[in-house]
């Protein structure tokens, strides 16, 4: 089976039988609870848009393992092409899922992986690379979703991961035995982990020789004894409980917002076949930094040029429905919009465009860093302005409506349509008010301003990769300044 | 790759393949951690024991032979094994029903 189809997938997830806490209690089958299901149904749309012949030529790839073609999610990038397409995978399952792919950061995890695994290996001599493709194969020839794992709780901030009071807090080593490694401590904010197969596990960040317990990399399926999920919940979780199957009342009915989890590792055996990092302090860093010049370009970038359209899609329509789409400070209001999204996207094609092999003869291509980072951090900012213009545009409606099926009720259904009846019927306007609600009153906000990494980030990115000496050198040769020194001798006078 | 036959009385009811330390992994849960994956609930395992390369094991309670199967299924997926037509096993998971 190289490429699931949607029912093979959820059939696949009716035997996933994850420990997951969600809301106040266990929850026994994903596809039965309201919260649960709605992340399955994301993943599920995701293998359809493999399965679509217009489709193909973004979703899928040929693997450079088998040469089989293969759901890019799980697909290494070995040229500028394929990272063209990976970037356009992004776009194009936000823009039909109005949430998280969550196959995403498995599939950039993976990209760090084959990347860092590979350069281990010729360095050291160990053979993290050939167990990677082992399980990688194996992933690609079931078509497994994958999802990844990276941050980790990090306790005290003013401490190393060794120092803190709780040790769990950063997932850490417990156990080397002959068949494999023991591990445990917790991974937060985790995009998916309960509807997939399996969990690439990332280290959090870079490392210190003396924190090897923490430089962990693997695959776990996540089924497996002893790893727990505790699912977010807030409010818009609390609306999809409420409405059970009445889904059309919430505003991404089918997808829902993006739903993560805490996953707590007690005492997790991983066998010796699936571990692809234990102990190389040196390497942990790199193969975040890897894993994020992907994300930033995908996750960061491309991925809420996707969500911006379809913000902009449903703003449009709201300003048709009252009949002020013609008026000038509406429309400058869109484009603005519009500019702001397709800036981070052209940032995330440059990225892909500027991409090349790291490090050379691995055969792995990743994106460039300075683009990647700044279609992420562009789009950090432009988000809340979009959120915010489709909230203007949409009007108070967006927060005080009454709900949707309050429209069908006989003692104030009719009073309410006369109420919103505008150049479109009190149905439509309430839809898309409920739609925007969702995006502008809703978890995306903070979300895209974290997701990819919190804008500190990038700036920090940006402050390493800009050659600031080169363009001081080029202002002061354009303004005839000779004497380097100049300032200082001046003050010593 | 592995191999794992799971046998239900003296007849094979599947092959299942997964990565290389697959039946350690089975071996852990069910013999260290006295659990079944995917089946959370303490206890469920009420006999385990690793014989050369064969692992049995007994269920509480009463079941058929075919929701044996089912439930080993649905353990092996939880940890990456999946069905296989293939033979050749390598590993053997022999297990019963308490009553």
């Amino acid at each position: 089976m190289a490429l699931m189809t949607s029912q093979q997938y959820l059939e696949s997830v009716k035997k996933l039988k994850p420990r997951v806490y969600c809301g106040g209690r266990w929850v026994e089958s994903l596809l039965d609870n309201p919260v649960t299901k709605s992340m399955v149904m994301a993943n599920a749309a995701i293998y359809d848009l493999a399965q679509e012949p217009e489709h193909q030529g973004v979703m899928v790839a040929k693997s450079h393992l088998t040469g089989e073609p293969v759901n890019r999610n799980l697909n290494v990038a070995r040229n500028i092409h394929d990272l063209d397409m990976r970037q356009e995978m992004a776009l194009l399952t936000s823009q039909t899922v109005g949430t998280c792919n969550y196959r995403c950061v498995g599939c950039d995890a993976l990209n760090a992986l084959a990347s860092t695994t590979w350069e281990m290996d010729q360095a050291l001599g160990t053979k993290y690379n050939e167990r990677f493709n082992n399980w990688l194969k194996m992933a690609q020839s079931k078509d497994l979703a994958v999802s990844g794992a990276i941050t980790d709780a990090k306790g005290d901030r003013r401490k190393r991961p060794t120092q803190q009071d709780e040790p769990d807090v950063y997932l850490h080593l417990v156990e080397k035995r002959d068949d494999g490694i023991v591990v445990r401590g917790y991974k937060v904010s985790q995009s998916g982990a309960i509807g997939a197969h399996e969990t690439l596990v990332l280290p959090g960040g870079g490392l210190k020789d003396d924190e090897a317990a923490f430089a962990l990399s693997f695959a776990v399926p996540n089924g497996s004894p002893g790893l727990t999920y505790i699912c977010q919940y807030n409010a818009y979780s609390a609306e999809r409980e409420y409405y059970g199957e009445e889904i059309d009342e919430i505003g991404n009915p089918i997808y829902g917002q993006r739903e993560t989890s805490t996953m707590v590792f007690d005492n997790v055996f991983i066998p010796w076949e699936r571990v692809f990092m234990c102990g190389e302090t040196k390497y942990a860093g790199r193969l975040v930094t890897r894993f994020a010049k992907a994300h930033r370009m995908n996750c960061g970038g491309a991925c809420k040029v996707g969500f911006a359209d379809v913000i902009i899609g449903g703003t449009m329509l709201a300003a048709e429905y009252i009949g002020v789409e013609k008026v000038p400070h509406i429309q400058e209001k869109i484009i603005d919009m519009v500019r702001l999204s397709e800036t981070s996207h052209a940032c995330a094609i440059a990225a892909a465009m500027r991409g090349r092999e790291e490090p050379k003869g691995s055969g792995v291509y990743l994106p460039d860093d300075l683009f990647g980072n700044a279609a992420k951090l562009n789009i950090a900012h432009g988000f809340w302005e979009i959120i915010k213009n489709a909230g203007d545009i949409g009007g108070g409606l967006v927060v005080t409506m009454p709900r949707l099926k309050d429209l069908d009720n006989p003692e104030v259904g009719p009073t309410l349509k006369k109420v919103f009846g505008a150049a479109a019927p009190a149905e439509k306007r309430l839809k898309v008010a409920k739609f925007l609600q969702h995006w502008s009153a809703g978890l995306h906000g903070a979300g895209t301003w974290h997701g990819a990494g919190a804008p500190q980030t990038q700036r920090f990115m940006f402050q390493v990769l800009t050659d600031f000496e080169k363009k001081k050198k080029m202002a002061k040769k354009l303004m005839g300044m000779k004497d380097d020194d100049a300032p200082k001798a001046a003050a010593k006078k | 790759m592995e191999f794992i036959e799971v046998k239900i009385g003296k007849s094979g009811a599947g092959t299942y393949t997964g990565l290389g330390g697959t039946f350690a992994t089975i071996v852990e849960y069910c013999l260290r951690k006295k659990v079944l994956p995917g089946f959370h609930k303490k206890g469920f395992i009420t006999y385990a024991e690793l014989k050369d390369k064969t692992l049995t094991l007994t269920l509480s309670g009463k079941h058929t032979g075919a929701r044996l199967k089912e439930m080993m299924e649905i353990a092996l997926l939880n940890i990456g094994a999946y069905p296989d037509s293939g033979s050749g096993a390598m590993y053997f998971i022999d297990v019963k029903s308490e009553k």
